[in-house]
């Protein structure tokens, strides 16, 4: 083996140990750090439908049912 | 009348607001970051609703539902802010400590390019042939798509099955969700990328071991052969 060879073995070596690191930190970098990837996570699990529901039962309790309006209208005055 | 002045698509588009501002806090890009969501459109909605429900009613009762509705209104407050569940110290502890990890992170990143280029261009330049820099670039290519493509379509059946494995009250079905689609989003480009490193490193060592040489010095016992023959 000549050292050429030798060199040539150590640098392809060094390829494909650095390579895989490359391709999963590529992908954390363009997944992991981006907001469109939460975004699709989010959705797919129904988060926002059920943020959407959540806030408007809590506020829906809060400001009463259709019924109630008019009952609190006139406490009001 | 609530959902109906707060629609999914408006906390969507909110929600995507308040995680790109997180997301650019984490990558050091701004100094804080806000997570809230604005009410004040369903507000307005729910008062001309509350106002438009009351109206015939009130006329009879003589009842001002202007009022009524501005005061139903009223209780909904301007906006909904999710940061102060993130004052605790020890919270913002924990995102500080992240920011810095993201920091160090992206650098590393960065600098695993720089590297991987520059040992592209070494080996091209000690091998000083086609066909040599073509194996030895071709060969960690072919060997790094094959693990990155069984990795990424191994990991999601095991993660499915260690979650299965696991009794149904450990985690909700919720989570479990979030959890297959999260790593499910996350290696699907890997499964791209794979393959097409497979494909270039195929290519790079098939061309190495097909290519010849326009000045390569014939083999000596290829020679001795053809003299054979010519005998």
């Amino acid at each position: 083996m000549t050292i050429k060879t030798g060199i040539l073995h150590v640098l392809s070596l060094l390829l494909l140990f650095t390579l895989p690191l490359l391709v999963f930190s590529f992908n954390a970098k363009n997944t992991l750090l981006n907001p469109d990837f939460y975004d699709k996570v989010l959705q797919e699990n129904k988060f926002y439908e059920n943020l959407s529901q959540n806030i408007a039962l809590f506020f829906g309790d809060s400001l009463g049912g259709d019924g109630q309006y008019f009952s609190r209208a006139k406490q009001t005055q | 009348m609530m959902q109906k002045a707060l629609p999914y698509s408006a906390v969507k588009k909110q929600m995507k607001q308040n995680m790109g501002n997180l997301v650019s806090f984490l990558k050091g890009e701004t100094d804080s970051f806000q997570m809230q969501l604005d009410l004040r459109e369903a507000k307005t909605i729910v008062e001309s609703e509350s106002a438009a429900r009351l109206g015939r009613r009130a006329e009879n009762e003589s009842v001002d539902a202007g009022a009524v509705a501005h005061s139903i209104a009223e209780r909904i407050p301007d906006k909904l802010d999710f940061s102060q569940g993130l004052n605790s110290p020890v919270l913002m502890d924990r995102i500080s400590e992240a920011r810095i990890f993201v920091k160090i992170f992206l650098f590393a990143a960065e600098i695993l390019a720089i590297a991987v280029a520059a040992l592209i261009v070494l080996i091209i330049v000690v091998a000083r042939d086609l066909k040599l820099a073509a194996r030895r670039i071709g060969y960690p290519f072919f060997v790094t798509g094959i693990f990155s493509f069984a990795s990424s379509s191994l990991l999601p059946l095991a993660m499915d099955k260690a979650l299965g494995a696991l009794p149904q009250f450990a985690l909700g079905t919720g989570v479990q969700g979030v959890a297959a689609s999260f790593l499910k989003g996350f290696l699907e480009p890997v499964k791209t990328q794979a393959l097409a490193l497979l494909v270039v490193g195929a290519v790079l060592l098939v061309f190495s071991f097909l290519y010849k040489r326009e000045n390569a010095p014939e083999q000596p016992a290829a020679e001795e052969r053809k003299k054979e023959k010519r005998e």
